[in-house]
């Protein structure tokens, strides 16, 4: 009810004001007097006119709610925040070519996310706004082994600039997942090709059903490129590619070649 | 928190700093208003079922607690919630927040702003429970430890396991993170320029199970102990220290970041001959062979970045160097002369987008990436082409290019936005192989890794906006290469992924995707017989990998006080491969390479796993004093990880992933006078394992807590 009183009072007081600032350019503090949950911004943000289209007119209206302000898109804001460095590239970005405007996910007047529920408080208000849009991701995060995000161990944002586009990437292609796991960037005397090339070339980074993020359980992930020798995998050892290959063999391939990222002194990766 | 720690101290520094910069807002005309909420908690919680009090739970890998008498099964504790900001008529000029859910789990920011200064901090630190998911091979927790499924005189080369480490049961690792940022505005610096000197680090304090196999002649004779496991510690330090400069002189946006990363471990002389009774596994000469040797390094990378818009045509461009060194050897190295670790990456980049014509928007770009292996090489005794066993396959040189254009129309028809794009990637691979006449060694005709990789991508963008607040996007896109350099590259793909969301006036919003993702790779061969470098027959891999995903969700705001929202989403992980095995080794020590190698695809196995997640939720705002709000998740995970030949071979609980997890969530707030109000809230996680029973357990969660603000 007093939401209603409110919201009536600045109908009232909009349609009283309209025709006093017929002659003069609108100014913030014009609108404040009428948004006032708006008026709670940033520095440099004060000039409602400088953001959003058609002010003047409804300001100037005489049913005010009925003409629309426009919301500025990207290039308004960018005019201010391109210098900036993470955002100097946006226009080449993922989120810019998806039609996706700063506005989407910054709420300049007050936050996009401003409560979190009991199941999202350890994830935080980041990773509740990607969520909006990203279901398919944070589905990943409900699959048994997963990147720590909701559990608040991770932030999307930890890993993934969402004003940066794959163009611009430099570095090397693991430098995404080795600026937190360094212990398995080497540099390795020998080294496990798929995994000096890319990470995802094995791992979901989001989630999967099978341990350790792997995109495909053991053994079939690591059967894809590697053959099993008869002699020394093989039940007995015979020099023939028919004999039996047993589970004890077949269920963990890293259970043995455990430097499966690199080694400083096996070929084979055991040690 | 520790109140001893650097970090603490350094965030007391911030936080002196922050109240002064604070004072010097207050001269401004309105002051500095400081507000905020102090939310001391009780937790108290109870682990139920499970593998045991003395073993890692399950639910424990991502939601480790521990009572204030050190129980980690059942207890409670005390933690703390933190919002304080300070505000004027132009910033908020200070933040302190702070989230806690235990000593395992808690995290804390500060900022400071004025017009020309900007700090920051952060610290976090989140306790994971290994073994968890590797639950099988922990030492101690199956008798044997190994499954009584293979436990037999017929497993072959890693028969039975021995245990390193014996009693140890619990692996767990905390990781502590924190760094501090100072910025200086253009408000200071006098121009348009601001220059950021950033420190990040993190430590990584536990341990965790580890594993590997001795070597040795004998396969299935009386050594059956290879299969070895063992707690490793792990104790890692990083230190990164960022310099950033941006500027626009001329409109002509600069961006430079320098940084210096350094990582150590201070684990890792952990070695075999710790173990006193693995004496024997020490190498010829009598060194400490290392167990998973993890090297100190540092990582020095220089980036610059450019962008420039002429009229309507954008042009961004960046280069950027980085060099990882090695900094600590493993004693087999230092014997042998391997003295230098280093991998040097160059990258750049130009791209360039033009709406000069008014019909169509133009994209073109070009991105190149080289990747140089400067590392000792050869190290005779250890990394050796012409040695026997000592090497593989060397990577010198990775070195891509790829580069593409794109057009952007708008055509009115249901408001829509169409990129249509091609992309082609080049990339060339310098690989060294063992000598041929070395034995023991791997030619190129018996690897599927090759050095060429040429595809090209043709994709489209699709976005419309049929109605007001309807939204479509639909993203499919083709891949053929000429040549692949592996096999979890495409031969062939197909992509699509779509969406399709709709926000009604109301606050309604509903959406729903589609994912489908193929890829198939029937391009790499093996080569039985390399006599005089000519293969005879060859073996074709044929790998063909489909993942397919769906949802939709709803989100429906019955009042203005009653909130709720679902989703149901389904995913479905799918591959096909050819199961190979040979005769013998592809590098038999012994024998010369132009024997004939046998290659034989014995079966064509299958992994095909579905998911399903379903969310419900909601939060009712009962009157100005009183809100609840609640969530269940349920996600299960069912399937065989291979089919026909390995799984035959696989105890169900290799073969067969049959998971589910129940996720509640309740939580209510009630504000019992103007500042003051309750929080309590309620979790229940429940993991039910149907293919290994004994990872199946729960936890039960109550908080109540008291909101205190001013």
């Amino acid at each position: 009810m007093r939401r209603l009183a409110v919201l009536l009072a600045v109908i009232l007081g909009s349609a009283l004001h309209a025709s006093a600032w017929a002659a003069a350019p609108v100014s913030g503090s014009q609108c404040v007097e009428c948004h006032q949950t708006e008026s709670v911004s940033h520095a440099y943000h004060d000039n409602c006119a400088s953001c959003h289209d058609d002010v003047e007119k409804h300001s100037k209206a005489a049913k005010p709610k009925t003409v629309k302000v426009g919301k500025p898109e990207a290039a308004q804001c960018l005019s201010c925040h391109e210098s900036d460095k993470r955002r100097m590239h946006f226009a080449i970005s993922e989120h810019n070519k998806a039609g996706v405007q700063c506005r989407d996910c910054h709420g300049n007047h007050t936050p996009k996310i401003k409560t979190l529920s009991a199941g999202m408080q350890k994830g935080g208000k980041t990773t509740a706004l990607c969520a909006t849009c990203h279901q398919d991701v944070l589905a990943k995060f409900s699959m048994t082994s997963h990147h720590p995000v909701k559990e608040g161990g991770a932030t999307c944002t930890g890993c993934h600039d969402p004003h940066a586009s794959k163009q611009a990437t430099l570095g090397a292609k693991t430098a995404q997942c080795t600026q937190c796991h360094q212990a398995v960037r080497g540099p390795h005397a020998f080294e496990h090709p798929p995994a000096a090339e890319d990470c995802t070339n094995c791992h979901d980074p989001h989630g999967a059903p099978n341990k350790k993020l792997l995109t495909v359980a053991q053994p079939m992930q690591c059967l894809q490129c590697h053959s099993l020798p008869g002699n020394r995998h093989g039940q007995g050892g015979a020099t023939n590619n028919t004999q039996r290959i047993t589970g004890a063999v077949l269920r963990d391939c890293a259970s043995c070649h455990g430097a499966i990222h690199g080694s400083s002194a096996d070929q084979h990766l055991r040690f | 928190m520790d109140a001893k720690t650097p970090m603490n101290v350094a965030l007391t520094a911030m936080t002196v700093l922050s109240v002064q910069l604070a004072s010097a807002a207050d001269s401004a005309p309105t002051g500095t208003v400081f507000s905020g909420e102090v939310t001391p908690k009780l937790y108290s919680f109870d682990y139920f079922k499970g593998a045991g009090d003395r073993s890692t739970q399950f639910l424990e890998r991502y939601n480790y607690q521990q009572g204030i008498g050190g129980d980690q099964r059942s207890g409670s504790y005390l933690d703390l919630d933190l919002n304080i900001v300070g505000k004027d008529a132009k910033r908020n000029v200070f933040e302190l927040e702070r989230q806690g859910f235990g000593a395992y789990n808690h995290r804390g920011t500060i900022k400071a702003n004025s017009d020309t200064l900007g700090f920051t901090g952060y610290h976090s630190s989140f306790r994971s429970a290994t073994g968890g998911l590797g639950f099988l091979y922990s030492p101690n927790q199956v008798p044997g430890g190994t499954d009584p499924t293979y436990v037999s005189a017929n497993t072959g080369y890693v028969a039975l396991f021995n245990n390193d480490s014996p009693g140890q049961t619990l692996f767990k690792i905390d990781r502590t993170t924190y760094g501090l940022g100072l910025a200086l505005k253009p408000g200071l610096l006098g121009t348009n320029t601001t220059l950021a000197m950033n420190y990040d680090g993190y430590k990584r304090d536990g341990n965790r199970f580890a594993s590997y196999v001795t070597g040795g002649g004998d396969i299935t004779g009386a050594v059956t102990t290879r299969w070895r496991g063992f707690s490793m510690p792990v104790d890692e330090r990083m230190n990164r220290y960022t310099l950033s400069l941006n500027g626009a002189p001329g409109g002509f946006n600069i961006a430079y970041e320098g940084a210096v990363e350094k990582f150590d471990n201070k684990a890792k002389d952990f070695g075999m001959a710790d173990f006193a009774s693995a004496s024997f596994l020490l190498s010829a000469g009598g060194l400490t062979r290392p167990l998973q040797f993890v090297p100190a390094s540092t990582l020095i990378s220089n980036n610059i970045r450019f962008a420039k818009t002429y009229g309507s045509t954008a042009i961004a461009a960046g280069y950027g160097l980085s060099v990882l060194e090695q900094d600590s050897f493993a004693p087999i190295q230092q014997a042998n002369n391997y003295s230098t670790g280093k991998i040097t990456t160059n990258s750049a980049y130009l791209n360039v987008t033009s709406n000069a014509l008014s019909s169509v928007g133009l994209e073109g770009f070009i991105k190149y990436n080289n990747r140089d292996n400067d590392s000792t090489f050869p190290a005779v005794g250890l990394l050796n082409a012409a040695a026997n066993q000592q090497l593989g396959v060397r990577i010198d040189t990775i070195r891509s290019l790829t580069y593409g254009l794109a057009a952007t129309f708008r055509p009115t028809t249901l408001k829509s936005t169409v990129t249509v794009g091609l992309k082609r990637e080049d990339k060339d691979r310098d690989l060294t192989w063992s000598t041929p006449a070395a034995g023991g060694s791997i030619q190129p005709q018996r690897s599927l890794y090759k050095d060429a990789t040429v595809s090209d991508e043709l994709y489209v963008n699709w976005i419309a906006r049929p109605m007001p607040g309807m939204i479509l996007r639909v993203m499919p896109s083709v891949v053929r290469a000429n040549e692949t350099g592996m096999i979890s590259e495409p031969e062939s793909a197909f992509n699509l992924k779509t969406k399709l969301s709709y926000t009604a006036k109301s606050g309604m919003l509903v959406s729903g995707y589609i994912n489908h993702k193929n890829q198939k790779n029937n391009n790499n061969a093996l080569f039985d017989n390399i006599a005089s470098n000519v293969p005879t027959t060859s073996l074709t891999q044929d790998v063909n990998k489909t993942q397919k995903a769906a949802g939709v969700s709803l989100n429906y705001p019955v009042s203005e006080w009653i909130n709720t929202h679902g989703s149901l989403s389904w995913m479905q992980d799918d591959l096909a491969s050819y199961y190979l095995s040979s005769t013998r080794r592809r590098f038999e020590p012994g024998v010369a390479n132009a024997t004939t190698l046998s290659f034989l695809a014995r079966d064509r196995s299958t992994y095909k796993i579905e998911t399903h997640v379903l969310t419900l939720g909601g939060d009712w705002q009962v009157n100005d004093q009183l809100s609840y709000n609640g969530g269940y998740t349920y996600s299960k995970s069912k399937g065989n990880t291979a089919s026909g030949l390995i799984l035959s071979e696989l105890s169900s609980l290799d073969g067969r992933v049959s998971s589910a997890v129940h996720s509640l969530a309740l939580g209510a707030d009630y504000m019992v006078k103007k500042n003051t109000k309750f929080k309590a809230s309620y979790v229940y996680d429940y993991n039910k394992d149907d293919a290994y029973p004994a990872l199946t357990g729960g936890y039960h969660t109550l908080m109540l807590g008291v909101g205190i603000g001013f």
